[in-house]
């Protein structure tokens, strides 16, 4: 595996950026992301978290029963995956309604996440039980680092296992959860579905159209997203737990670190970005000294996701084993590198470009 | 873009004859990435490099105090540094940093030059300050308070024509600097200007948009000739909605906000990276580096005068009644008027980016 990366940086470093001409993107780029793409992630994240809520009914009516917890721990990872693979589309249905906030709060510098389950569990509110209600709430209360909280906590199986009233609210209130989750869900692929507007528009960009006039318009979509997404990883999920080595690392700074989803979270993200990308069959229309450059990405992107799946602990204890860790901080440097294939090859294979303003505005 | 000419010459013939003839030449200050370096750099009318002071990171904008010949660069957010210096000599001392503070980019000297203002992202805490140096001979740029300026996220900070308030634009952004820009509420957002008594700190005023707009973030400002604020945002909700981006506020009234056409609001994306009036103080300029236009405003009446297209093009200062100097993030400066072609002064170059602001220093 290593060899292997060792070579694509040597690629990476005798072709200096902007040394692949543009071609023009597919007229039909954004339906052949929706449909090979989008559409079917978006009904896995409606799948799984149903998957959640029935796990939770058992566990909730044998609230003592390890094999039903695990079976709960197991579909909460599942869900982190499938929203793993979706998260990195932060535009249109993802941003609309604070969905993606709704879904994953994070990043949580002020732990508002723990403060705010907290001091619903210790009330023991019943009107957020009610369907619908806790989509009102505050994002903090109703995302998956909620269900997080909720369910691992530390003290969280002794409470539920207890099965008074403080667990069976507990239960409850991750039940109200999931079932949050699984709308949440639905309104994302509601808004990537053919009755949506703004899919329409992705699908079929036009001149008379309010937000996508071109397939240049849609790939750059795409493109940022990607971008947007790899750096979400890795400086906004990694690079903050990480420190500067095993005693600065504070792996409490992972997403979903008490269940021990973070991994699949993450590489869900990844196999994710690479299956967006290779749905969108680009190899075949980019210029040719520029065909190498979606296949480089992903093969990249599977080494990343290969490496992160394969790290034998929980990433938040990874992150003090040397060995472990140094699997996590390769992952680092494997993702800057998928970064640079994106931002310096991809995005001028397409005739993106991106200014230094507009990029990254203030 | 169609243009009312006559109006056009009638604002500019309306402007106050500055003595023309006798005044020197205007110079401008700007940040910009030099290869891999960043520098401010002081430049003639021309767009011609007058003298550059390195910067240890990325530079945002300047305060000015022309009349003592200095300025004050600051980081960009979340900024680390600030850095005073000679507009002749160059010569350059670093502010000091409170612990748990960070610039947000933008600060402006007392009316007597003794006092310098900063905003600040009191980070652990949650919301903005506004940071007071002490900016006399000797006085070191020590810090000697801070102001509260009733939000989150502050941006611009203006000195009213009172010489005694402080204008400040809570942008409602809430970001931490373990997570570089990364919004962390953007389901609570609540932007404001806030007038703040420069002489004991109280928060004299606020004005708020509409609650439907509460994802406008109001970043930058720039005062017209009657004294009144016009300010420039930047929306983070989906990219589908198109509310207006430019507004002005008067003491005592409710903030009115200004769409334009709907060409031109299409245009400018969702996004004003910087706002300048012209030397007569009756035209508004907004640019969105964006979408590549810069859009002017009657300052009396509201009305779109008219845009110019230029790529990645966001600082914007004064050149003269009517007429602008535009900075992008390819090399490049322009000279622009309401209508007609921009005139490039400095061209573009492939090592040289201009970064979000151009400052006129006198």
């Amino acid at each position: 595996m290593k060899s292997a990366w060792s070579f694509l940086l040597v690629v990476l470093a005798v072709l200096p950026a902007g040394t692949v001409r543009a071609a023009s993107p597919p007229a039909d780029l954004g339906q052949r992301w929706i449909d090979g793409y989008v559409r079917p992630q978006a009904a896995a994240l409606v799948q799984a978290a149903g998957a959640v809520d029935t796990a939770l009914s058992a566990y909730c009516a044998a609230p003592g029963d390890a094999a039903a917890y695990e079976a709960v721990r197991t579909r909460v990872g599942a869900l982190a995956q499938a929203w793993g693979r979706i998260e990195f589309l932060r535009f249109g249905p993802l941003v609309e309604a604070n969905r993606f906030e709704r879904f994953a709060f994070f990043p949580d510098p002020r732990g508002l996440v723990q403060k705010q389950v907290g001091a619903l569990l210790a009330a023991a509110d019943t009107a957020v039980l009610e369907e619908g209600a806790l989509a009102a709430r505050s994002v903090a209360v109703q995302g998956l680092p909620a269900l997080d909280h909720a369910l691992f906590a530390t003290d969280a199986a002794d409470v539920i296992g207890r099965d008074d009233a403080a667990g069976r609210y507990r239960c409850a209130y991750a039940r109200a959860v999931a079932r949050t989750l699984g709308r949440t869900a639905g309104e994302i692929a509601h808004g990537w579905s053919t009755e949506g507007t703004f899919a329409r528009e992705f699908a079929r960009p036009a001149a008379g159209n309010r937000l996508y006039r071109t397939p240049a318009e849609v790939a750059a979509e795409g493109v940022k997203a990607l971008s947007g997404g790899i750096q979400f990883v890795r400086d906004i999920k990694l690079a903050p737990a990480l420190g500067t080595g095993p005693d600065s690392a504070r792996g409490q700074r992972l997403p979903l670190w008490r269940s021990g989803a973070t991994a699949r979270l993450l590489s869900g993200t990844v196999t994710g970005m690479r299956d967006f990308l290779d749905a969108g069959r680009l190899g075949e229309t980019l210029a040719a000294d520029a065909r190498w450059v979606p296949a480089a990405f992903h093969d990249e992107a599977t080494r990343i996701a290969q490496g992160l799946d394969a790290v034998p602990l929980p990433l938040d204890r990874a992150l003090t084993e040397p060995e472990a860790r140094a699997a996590i901080e390769l992952a680092m440097l494997q993702l800057k590198n998928l970064q640079d294939i994106n931002d310096a090859f991809l995005a001028p294979a397409l005739g993106v470009n991106i200014g230094f303003n507009a990029f990254d505005g203030d | 873009m169609a243009i009312d000419r006559r109006g056009f010459l009638g604002l500019v013939a309306a402007a106050p004859m500055l003595a023309l003839a006798a005044a020197p030449e205007p110079r401008f200050l700007a940040a910009r990435r030099r290869n891999d370096r960043y520098e401010a750099v002081i430049v003639d009318a021309h767009g011609q490099d007058l003298r550059t002071v390195a910067l240890p990171d990325r530079g945002h904008s300047f305060a000015i105090d022309a009349a003592r010949g200095r300025a004050v660069a600051f980081g960009r957010q979340p900024g680390f540094f600030a850095l005073a210096f000679g507009l002749e000599t160059g010569a350059a001392e670093p502010l000091p940093l409170p612990e748990g503070r960070h610039f947000f980019g933008h600060g402006t000297f007392s009316a007597d030059g003794a006092l310098l203002y900063a905003t600040e992202n009191a980070y652990e805490e949650g919301h903005a300050v506004v940071g007071v140096y002490d900016a006399s001979r000797g006085g070191r740029w020590r810090r000697i308070g801070e102001f509260d300026c009733a939000g989150i996220g502050a941006h611009e900070v203006v000195l009213m024509p009172d010489r005694r308030t402080l204008c400040v634009a809570n942008g409602g952004i809430l970001t931490h600097p373990d997570y570089g820009k990364r919004e962390l509420n953007l389901d609570t957002m609540a932007p404001s200007l806030a007038y703040v008594d420069v002489r004991d700190g109280r928060v004299l005023e606020t004005a708020a948009l509409e609650p439907a707009l509460h994802q406008l973030s109001i970043r930058h400002l720039a005062l017209d000739a009657g004294g009144a604020v016009w300010f420039g945002c930047q929306y983070s909700g989906p990219a589908q909605d198109r509310p207006p981006l430019v507004g002005c506020h008067r003491r005592g009234s409710a903030p009115r906000l200004y769409a334009g056409p709907d060409d031109v609001l299409a245009g400018l994306r969702n996004y004003v990276g910087s706002v300048a009036a012209d030397a007569g103080g009756r035209v508004i300029a907004t640019s969105s580096p964006v979408g590549g236009l810069v859009a002017y405003w009657d300052s009396a009446s509201g009305r779109c005068l008219g845009t110019t297209p230029i790529a990645d093009g966001c600082g914007i200062a004064a050149a003269g009644p009517g007429r602008f100097l535009v900075s992008d993030g390819h090399g490049a400066i322009s000279e622009t008027m309401t209508a007609g072609v921009p005139r490039q002064v400095r061209g573009a170059s492939s090592t040289l980016a201009w970064d979000n602001h151009l400052r006129r220093t006198g």
